[in-house]
């Protein structure tokens, strides 16, 4: 081992490419005149300093999208340092003006965030008035929060009705959760077909805890035609992306193959792409 | 030399500030030169570092794709070169046998997008500092430290950054981040003990889904 340290200083020109975005913000001064698009391509150069800048005295005036875009810099420490009680300030006046968006966020910090404290009761209320104005996140977080007793009193329909109105919407994680309440019969009837239709909808959107509830259908048959390629297809889309079930789930339906049909499930595993 | 303006906090030794040091080091390491007599194994190490900072360096020059996507590029970077179950399962110490197997899978999953998340939002702030890779240090256990130093805009006094590198296969991964001395595996492990003390191991993925649930921002 050599004791003396090896010094290696930067010399390479590629650096120079992130050099625009820094020098932006050392000459920035300390408030920007600059509209809401302008901060939003600073911030997607990464220069969340002169985003800040620029957000904050829209944000003052009552811009909404600026008021919610800060608190996210804050509760991110992008470009400031991480401040969640003061993400949920910015949050809350854009909540107030019923942004979607801020709703939702704002309840997720109550729900578990600000300095690490619950406050169920604002969780609920922001939560349910984001619900309400139609955004599936909420609608699905909202029904997880009925279904687990999280904050408000456990109620299945309530739960299930709210998942089901985000899964209707096209989102993922919903869909995959009303193929586990029709699965499990979960304030409504036991239900394998529609639990079968609900995981193949989140599977084809890449989550790859849906893939592999569908792969397992296949290769059972259970709520769909018993089908061991399906199911070898399925499970190793989920298995590619780490899950771990789905990769003992892909090794027994490998043993159920021939080497050919094996090769044809792996060309259309090649060629899939996520609706 | 390189010389920027850069995010002078982001180079603050606050623990929370670790992600865009992380970020910064990735970027700045690219381009140090290669090492020159060290063991087979040390050598190795640092060029795995220095491998992943050329793919992190490719996914942040994109400027053609939204923020959003390039630190979606970046998880999947990150994912490869971190040991995330490793780490995962370090920071809740004993409460990982006390788990179910199916809280076991939730939890790793969630820390495992929730430190991706954390680490690739933090790319802000890394231009303007240097970097230097300093000497790597085989402690003859398991793990290689590979010493980094960053030098900061305002020429400031530079940061020790080590990364703790440990073998795994044909490969290595990053087991550890240190700055100044201080751990982020230690600060995170700290940080999990309070909150399971207080809520328990249910509270803690709790906590994991419903920051991973907020949304980003809006273009408009």
């Amino acid at each position: 081992m050599k004791a003396q340290p090896l010094l290696r200083p930067i010399t390479g020109a590629v650096m120079v490419l992130w050099l625009a975005a820094g020098l932006v913000s050392a000459l920035a001064p300390a408030a920007l005149g600059g509209t809401f698009e302008e901060g939003h391509a600073a911030y997607q150069r990464t220069d969340f300093e002169t985003a800040r800048k620029i957000w904050e005295p829209l944000a003052e005036a009552g811009d909404a999208r600026a008021q919610y875009n800060l608190g996210i810099l804050y509760d991110e420490g992008r470009g400031v340092e991480a401040d969640k009680a003061k993400a949920a300030q910015w949050w809350l006046k854009a909540a107030e003006q019923d942004m979607p968006e801020a709703l939702h966020n704002l309840a997720s910090s109550y729900l578990f965030g600000i300095e690490e404290d619950y406050d169920h009761d604002q969780a609920v209320g922001w939560m349910t008035r984001a619900a309400e104005i139609g955004l599936a996140r909420s609608q699905y977080t909202l029904g997880k929060m009925y279904l687990h007793d999280h904050g408000v009193p456990q109620d299945d329909a309530k739960a299930r009705m709210w998942i089901e109105k985000a899964a209707l919407q096209g989102f993922a994680k919903a869909q995959y959760n009303m193929g586990k309440l029709s699965r499990d019969g979960v304030a409504g009837e036991v239900d394998k077909k529609a639990a079968a239709r609900w995981f193949l909808m989140a599977a084809k959107q890449g989550y790859a805890k849906a893939q592999n509830h569908i792969g397992v259908r296949y290769a059972r048959g259970e709520g769909v035609d018993k089908d061991d390629r399906e199911a070898l297809f399925w499970v190793t889309l989920a298995a590619r992306q780490g899950h771990k079930e789905a990769e003992k789930n892909r090794k027994t339906q490998l043993d159920k193959l021939s080497d050919q049909e094996i090769a044809e499930v792996m060309a259309r595993v090649e060629a899939w792409k996520s609706e | 030399m390189i010389i920027g303006g850069g995010n002078g906090n982001v180079l603050g030794v606050r623990l929370r500030r670790f992600p865009g040091l992380i970020a910064v080091a990735l970027v700045g390491a690219v381009v140090a030169l290669p090492a020159p007599a060290l063991g087979a194994g040390d050598a190795e190490a640092e060029k795995f570092i220095l491998a992943l900072a050329d793919q992190a360096l490719e996914v942040l020059r994109d400027d053609t794709t939204t923020l959003e996507e390039r630190e979606a590029r970046l998880h999947v970077l990150l994912r490869n070169g971190f040991a995330l179950e490793v780490i995962g399962r370090y920071v809740v110490g004993r409460h990982w046998r006390k788990m179910s197997p199916v809280q076991q899978s939730d939890y790793q999953n969630l820390f495992s997008q929730w430190t991706l998340k954390t680490y690739s939002g933090r790319l802000g702030g890394y231009s303007g500092q240097t970097f230097e890779v300093v000497k790597t240090v085989n402690t003859g256990k398991k793990d290689i430290f590979v010493r980094t130093r960053m030098h900061q805009a305002d020429h400031g006094k530079p940061i020790a950054v080590d990364w703790r590198v440990r073998k795994n296969g044909d490969s290595y991964v990053i087991i550890d981040v240190v700055v100044e001395g201080i751990s982020m595996l230690v600060t995170q492990k700290a940080e999990f003990a309070a909150l399971l003390k207080k809520h328990g191991i249910e509270g803690l993925i709790e906590m994991l889904r419903a920051r991973l649930s907020k949304l980003p921002v809006v273009a408009g």
